[in-house]
């Protein structure tokens, strides 16, 4: 998770690098998409939320498949 | 005419009927009537009964699990409707999508699914695995409960869905809601009552508190439509406050002492109180609930009507609603001195759920009290307290109903399942959050509300920016409720899987039933004999010993 996260963000450096001042490809059309979505601060509890709601989910398969 | 006694009157009637019936059964008839409820409950559900295991203690867990989970749903529904108090165009855009968030409507949801999702599928779990100990027998029928869980969270699903959207292709949603809890609740009790009618020996009154609380549920409906109250804004509303006295406030009792004395291992302090307890619930009108009961207009789909009360139902109301407070007073104070035993401490506070039980039963008398006092205002019609209604209902919930609630499934699932949740210190971080969120976030909500109250007594032109600023530092701290739940979930689920077992049965005293003998093998001190659950009238009976080396016996 750790090298694909660098990895990630050494190709965001080297696009800004080669391709200074051009919107990201698929990513900047997909985000004005999102406009007026995340504008409450309740989203940042939503996404506690829905990780919670995952989480449990995740919890109940792992369990039920790890034997 | 009188509304209020004149129910009560039949309620009283009805319950009496019940009672004779339970004790005496059905003279000729009890065997068929046995033999067939059973046939009704298993052989007559075909094949869907073989989709559920019959194992014991199978039920508990399912109906507990669920019961967390819907914890979880209601803390966020309540949290949003909460947030969206001062902001509410926070979720605007899910409008593209044909939704329309509304604070009170999502509040709405949050109560109706943590009054049937969690509070009640933990009762009733919990209930599942008490009364068969209390009787000495075991279930009647495990399939039959665990898969009748499946349809309580179907009708709490349908609640949350109707709450929202109350009409969809035509159909009214909430009653077709009611309509399944109500056939899930009849199984349940045909489920119990057949259990009991199996006892072995005499049911303590935790066991009757249970029992009357199911029963009692039942017999308010029937009251309110066999009287005609059903058409009166006092009838409306005293249907609310019998079903919160009898199914929440009997139930959660009855769990709850079964629990306190399971847990902590002392035998319970009094059984008189115990007594008082369920009589007083029973002849009583509990005050703690909403004002506004549209609650019970939208799950019956009746005409709602304005609670109009008159004198005579403003003052046997009133004087009833007073009464109420000793019998909650009993509970509480037997609860307490239970879980602390011969000492002034909690005598095994790291016990699961004994922190929950100790929270809720210290939040019941001021959250009673400062009920009573709304619910007296709204009957005689002076409404200057309608302000802080709201507030004190969710109080009641998550400070009282909840921790009662949770407190006693968390004792009993290791007990029904066989293993204990996957970590104490979760549990504890649970604990703290959820008391901590629903402490805070709450208190501080009623203090903008009071704030509204003096806004609009002064008929002030503009509100004060101070009120919206409270109001969000109350739906964040209530977060903290939210957060507790998923660990909760999370702690129970795994604890399922990868959980300590329970090595043996649990010795120690269960409930009111105290150890007449105790025989001394070993020297031990006074603290375990009393936590066994020996009284002061035990009679303690040293078993003779020898030191001396054994040998094969003369002839």
């Amino acid at each position: 998770m750790v090298l694909g996260f660098v990895t990630m963000l050494s190709f965001l450096v080297l696009y800004g690098i080669l391709f200074p001042g051009r919107d990201m490809p698929v990513v900047s059309e997909v985000l004005p998409m999102f406009e007026g979505v995340f504008d409450s601060g309740i989203w940042f509890f939503l996404l506690g939320v829905i990780f919670g709601a995952f989480s449990i989910i995740a919890t109940m398969l792992a369990e039920a498949t790890s034997e | 005419m009188d509304v209020i006694i004149s129910t009560l009157a039949v309620f009283w009637l009805i319950l009496a009927i019940f009672f004779i019936l339970i004790k005496r059964g059905l003279w000729i008839f009890s065997d068929v009537s046995k033999s067939l409820s059973m046939f009704m409950l298993e052989k007559a559900l075909g094949p869907a009964i073989d989709f559920v295991s019959g194992r014991p203690g199978s039920a508990t867990t399912a109906w507990i699990i669920h019961g967390f989970v819907w914890t979880f749903a209601a803390s966020t529904f309540t949290f949003v409707g909460l947030w969206l108090t001062h902001d509410p165009t926070a979720l605007h855009s899910f409008e593209s999508w044909g939704y329309h968030p509304k604070s009170s409507e999502l509040i709405y949801a949050g109560r109706l699914t943590a009054l049937f999702g969690a509070i009640g599928m933990m009762v009733i779990g919990a209930s599942l695995h008490a009364l068969p100990k209390l009787s000495g027998t075991n279930l009647a029928s495990e399939s039959n409960a665990t898969l009748v869980s499946l349809l309580w969270t179907l009708s709490v699903l349908l609640m949350f869905i109707g709450s929202q959207n109350s009409v969809i292709l035509g159909i009214t949603i909430l009653p077709v809601a009611n309509l399944l809890l109500s056939l899930a609740s009849i199984a349940i009790v045909i489920n119990m009552v057949i259990t009991v009618s199996e006892a072995t020996k005499d049911i303590p009154f935790p066991g009757w508190l249970i029992l009357f609380a199911v029963i009692g549920n039942i017999a308010a409906i029937l009251a309110v439509f066999v009287s005609g109250a059903y058409e009166e804004g006092t009838g409306q509303w005293l249907l609310f406050h019998l079903s919160g006295g009898t199914f929440f406030f009997c139930g959660l009792a009855g769990v709850s002492l079964y629990s306190a004395s399971v847990g902590s291992g002392n035998p319970l302090w009094s059984k008189s109180l115990v007594a008082f307890t369920l009589f007083g619930a029973l002849v009583t009108i509990n005050p703690m609930g909403s004002t506004d009961s549209s609650m019970v207009t939208d799950l019956f789909s009746l005409s709602s009507s304005e609670l109009d009360a008159t004198s005579r139902d403003v003052i046997s109301g009133s004087f009833l609603m007073a009464l109420a407070a000793m019998p909650i007073i009993a509970f509480s104070a037997n609860m307490l001195v239970t879980l602390r035993g011969s000492d002034a401490f909690v005598e095994n506070p790291d016990a699961p759920g004994i922190a929950e039980l100790n929270l809720g039963s210290w939040m019941l008398v001021p959250v009673a009290i400062g009920a009573l006092f709304v619910q007296t205002d709204a009957l005689g019609g002076v409404n200057e307290l309608t302000g802080i209604s709201q507030s004190l209902d969710l109080m009641a919930i998550w400070l009282v109903m909840i921790p009662l609630s949770l407190g006693a499934a968390l004792s009993i699932l290791p007990r029904a399942s066989g293993r204990h949740q996957l970590s104490e210190n979760r549990s504890r971080w649970a604990y703290w959050m959820m008391t901590g969120g629903a402490f805070l976030g709450l208190l501080i909500t009623m203090m903008s509300d009071f704030t509204d109250m003096a806004l609009t007594e002064s008929m002030a032109e503009q509100g004060a920016s101070i009120n919206d600023e409270l109001r969000k530092v109350g739906s964040v701290m209530f977060y903290g409720t939210v957060v507790g739940a998923i660990f909760h979930c999370t702690n129970a689920i795994s604890g399922q899987f990868r959980g300590r077992a329970v090595q043996t049965a649990s010795t120690s005293s269960t409930s009111s039933i105290s150890v007449e003998s105790y025989t001394l093998t070993s020297p031990t001190t006074i603290r375990k004999i009393l936590a066994s659950g020996a009284t002061l009238d035990t009679e303690v009976s040293p078993s003779g010993q020898s030191e001396e080396e054994g040998s094969a016996t003369e002839l």
